[in-house]
């Protein structure tokens, strides 16, 4: 009992954790990624992906809500038996791993090309899966202390693109809808991949504190947190860089940054990074923590910590296999797919199904 | 042989000729034959610690002047106790008894009668306060208890004796708040010192590392100190010393990382004061560990952080130099470990010559040979100087180790490896808890009562919240 209470988080390390699961490498590239399809109304299309992940979360939540004290994994035991509960487990393990390989694979690359152009990819991969290899096998108390202590470096992030604003002109972002309704709701499209991470609330959510709706509510403010931090981002580099600009430039949050000096610093990119490259780290830890949970529940063994080794090696493989930027491509298609199979469509499945083995179930008692 | 168990003979010839037998007919046992009431008796003390005069006074003379009363009622001692069982009264004589017997008797008395030769109370030299008590623990646990009851006169304060060592027995004792002290750590320290066998322990090091969570970690597990008011502060909030006989170090658990930063003197200055002086310390850390890694990173790897003049300054005396940075970091550092270490081992009249060669000689010379620029010479001057600001030894030492392996992240990586480097220490400081407490407490997890006296130091009555807040009062 004493070790089981150990285990739980605090909603504030719930909420934490959330925020840095979700926020990652992908909201570097997209204020130029909206600015092709929404132009202005960049900002606009953030806050509906945020609405469709607040969507998401729910149906999430409603499955997790039906199975108190159980996570994904046991529930896809519970509600697919012994071998489809196994190999939907084993395929989650694989989204898992995947989704871990593809933001460190883009972590690495931005890197590389902004800070250690000569630095082999394999030993920038190396850095990156020693370091999350040495957090993702520890409990989950600890994964969620270390998120707190890096929730901390938001605050120069913050600051840091703050200091954009002063350079920013309204009218680069406006028309607001120049580019019509439907290609605003068209970029939400390319955000939701950056808002990624919420889904882990299916592997922490039994090891929180709190009732189901406070749980809910925590899981929806870091959203929200997570979708107005989105929508700052964005919105300061659409009013930072005109349109034209924007089209040359891929990542332009560095690049707002690169433009900026203070007295001491000339290139503000070069601090920012390492700082970002932090809360990279969280998310990459995240998945493999899933990842590894995963297969201590599919081996029946208490702890994962022997697991996330094998993980890891798997993430480093993946991402080293791509080797020209068509491969890259298609590894961030493919787990962009992937999440909507995986965060969608199995969950709904499996809640229906779980809706009907209740009503079934009640039936007769 | 301690192991072996003997009653008292009746005869006192065999009970002297066994305890010299069992000390190997050490030089120091003495024996002296005083009878009572007509029946031969034997006094046995090691002289080399007891009291002689104590003995005169205490046990000799009674037996000239008041032969016609009970034994018990004789010994004008202090404390004395009868035994049976001679094993018990040999460890008696090695703690400064003296052990009295009687022909016909099958009990024999010990008489506590030790020696006292005590430094006097005086103030810890590494752990100095400009104001404040000037006392500090020494050598012998029950004055060191007695400073501790001294700031505490509460009948909370329990002490528990153990006794550790198989061959050569130490006493070793457990002081804590009843009231405050969380009984589950009660629990755990007192199960880890009782899992404690070793044949000797001299030392409050050997606990330390017998008892702490993770012995791999570099950094401190347990707060060690020798000021009583430093032990008393921290046993009111509900933490446990450990004390050992002959050691004037009380070790403190549960230790966290910030408990490091703080000094007894912190609660004497204005809280303002206070809380600059902290702010100054953490300077201090940040640039002790970090600043030579800082440099190398941004000389060799980008140097287009810094602005154009400063970036031609540093280039300028970096031109001569033959090394690339790391080597010229790590030589200099490596001289400095060697001036700290040499200035440890020398006697003070020594020293200055350390600071002339190592400070002009060296300092100086290196630069105009040419081996080093001076703007490494500051660097890692600036550091050594910040990694004295951290008040505890420990610390300081484990922080000034891990600018090595920081400078090599640096130097293969630049920031990026300082930043991973610095992610690895924190995980390292996230994982690590000091008996089942988080090290890294009130930070992570966060406590907002506990951030009140860690970064800066608020108001007394605000952190306390017992006291009477002044604002309250009016």
């Amino acid at each position: 009992m004493v070790a089981q209470k150990e285990k739980m988080i605090t909603k504030g390390q719930l909420f934490l954790f959330i925020i840095q699961a979700q926020i990652g490498v992908g909201i570097l590239s997209l204020p130029s990624k909206l600015n092709e399809t929404a132009k202005g109304g960049g900002g606009l299309s953030v806050l509906v992906a945020g609405a469709i992940t607040q969507f998401a979360i729910l149906l999430l939540w409603l499955l997790l809500k039906n199975f108190p004290g159980l996570n994904l994994f046991n529930i896809c035991l519970k509600l697919g038996g012994p071998i489809i509960g196994s190999l939907l487990i084993i395929v989650y393990i694989g989204y898992f791993i995947l989704l871990g390989s593809n933001i460190m694979l883009s972590a690495v690359e931005v890197l590389r090309r902004w800070m250690l152009q000569t630095t082999p990819r394999w030993a920038v991969l190396g850095l990156f899966s020693i370091m999350t290899l040495y957090l993702a096998r520890e409990k989950l108390t600890v994964l969620a202390r270390f998120y707190t202590l890096a929730s901390l470096l938001f605050i120069p992030l913050f600051l840091f693109i703050c200091y954009g604003l002063t350079q920013a002109h309204l009218e680069n972002m406006l028309p607001l809808l120049e580019k019509g309704v439907w290609n605003i709701v068209k970029g939400a499209k390319d955000t939701t991949i950056s808002m990624y991470g919420f889904e882990l609330m299916l592997i922490i959510y039994p090891l929180s504190e709190g009732t189901d709706k406070q749980k809910l509510l925590t899981v929806s403010l870091a959203n929200l947190f997570v979708t107005l931090f989105y929508v700052f981002v964005v919105s300061t580099c659409l009013m930072f860089f005109n349109s034209e600009q924007m089209k040359m430039i891929p990542e332009p949050v560095i690049y707002l940054m690169k433009s900026l000096s203070f007295f001491i610093v000339d290139r503000a990119d070069i601090l920012f990074l390492p700082i970002w490259a932090i809360t990279l780290v969280c998310s990459i830890v995240s998945y493999c923590y899933a990842a590894s949970f995963g297969l201590s529940v599919l081996f029946r063994r208490k702890s994962h910590r022997n697991f996330a080794p094998f993980v890891k090696i798997t993430t480093f493989m993946i991402a080293l296999a791509p080797v020209t930027s068509v491969g890259i491509h298609l590894l961030d298609t493919a787990s962009a797919y992937a999440a909507y199979l995986f965060i969608g469509g199995l969950p709904l499945v499996m809640l229906i199904i779980s809706q009907f083995i209740k009503r079934k179930g009640s039936g007769p008692a | 042989m301690t192991n072996r168990t003997q009653t008292s003979f009746t005869s006192v010839d065999q009970n002297s000729d066994y305890i010299e037998a069992a000390l190997f007919y050490t030089n120091d046992l003495k024996k002296r034959s005083i009878s009572f009431q007509g029946r031969e008796g034997m006094v046995l003390y090691l002289e080399s610690i007891t009291d002689t005069e104590l003995i005169e006074r205490n046990v000799i003379i009674p037996f000239s002047r008041n032969q016609d009363k009970d034994l018990p009622e004789l010994f004008t001692t202090l404390t004395f106790s009868l035994e049976t069982e001679l094993n018990q009264g040999i460890q008696g004589l090695l703690e400064g008894s003296c052990l009295y017997f009687l022909e016909g008797m099958s009990e024999f008395y010990v008489l506590l009668t030790p020696a006292k030769y005590e430094r006097s109370i005086s103030e810890p030299e590494n752990e100095g306060v400009i104001r404040g008590p000037h006392n500090g623990f020494i050598e012998q646990m029950k004055v060191n208890l007695y400073l501790i009851r001294k700031q505490i006169a509460s009948p909370n304060l329990k002490v528990r004796y153990f006794t550790l060592g198989k061959t050569v027995p130490k006493q070793v004792s457990l002081v804590y708040m009843e009231n405050t002290a969380n009984p589950e750590l009660v629990k755990i320290v007192e199960a880890r010192i009782q899992k404690i066998s070793l044949d000797w322990i001299l030392s409050t090091g050997f606990i330390q590392e017998l008892t702490e969570d993770n012995p791999f970690s570099i950094f401190p597990q347990l707060i060690n100190t020798e000021r009583p008011d430093h032990t008393s502060t921290y046993l009111l909030d509900g933490y446990v010393a450990i004390l050992l006989d002959g050691d004037p170090t009380a070790l403190i658990v549960p230790a966290s990382f910030f408990s490091f930063y703080r000094t007894p003197d912190d609660y004497n200055n204005r809280w303002v004061i206070t809380s600059f002086v902290r702010f100054i310390r953490l300077i201090g850390f940040v640039t002790a560990f970090q600043l030579p890694a800082l440099y190398i990173a941004t000389v060799s790897f980008h140097p287009n952080v810094l602005p154009l003049q400063l970036f031609f300054t540093i280039q300028g005396s970096l031109t001569r130099v033959p090394f690339p940075p790391l080597i010229e970091a790590m030589l200099l550092e490596l001289i400095f470990e060697l001036l700290r270490e040499a200035g440890l081992r020398l006697p003070s009249r020594v020293g200055q010559t350390i600071g002339i060669v190592g400070g002009l000689v060296i300092g100086d010379a290196i630069v105009l040979a040419g081996l080093v620029s001076y703007t490494m010479i500051i660097v890692v001057a600036l550091t050594a100087i910040s990694s004295f600001l951290i008040p505890s030894n420990e610390m300081s030492s484990a922080i000034r180790f891990l600018r090595f392996p920081l400078m090599i992240a640096a130097s293969l990586f630049g920031y990026i490896g300082i930043s991973f480097g610095l992610t690895l220490i924190f995980i390292h400081l996230c994982k690590l808890e000091s008996f089942g407490q988080p090290y890294f407490r009130p930070l992570s997890p966060l406590k907002s009562q506990g951030l009140k006296d860690t970064f800066v130091r608020f108001p007394i009555w605000s952190i306390r919240k017992s006291t009477s807040n002044p604002k309250t009062d009016k």
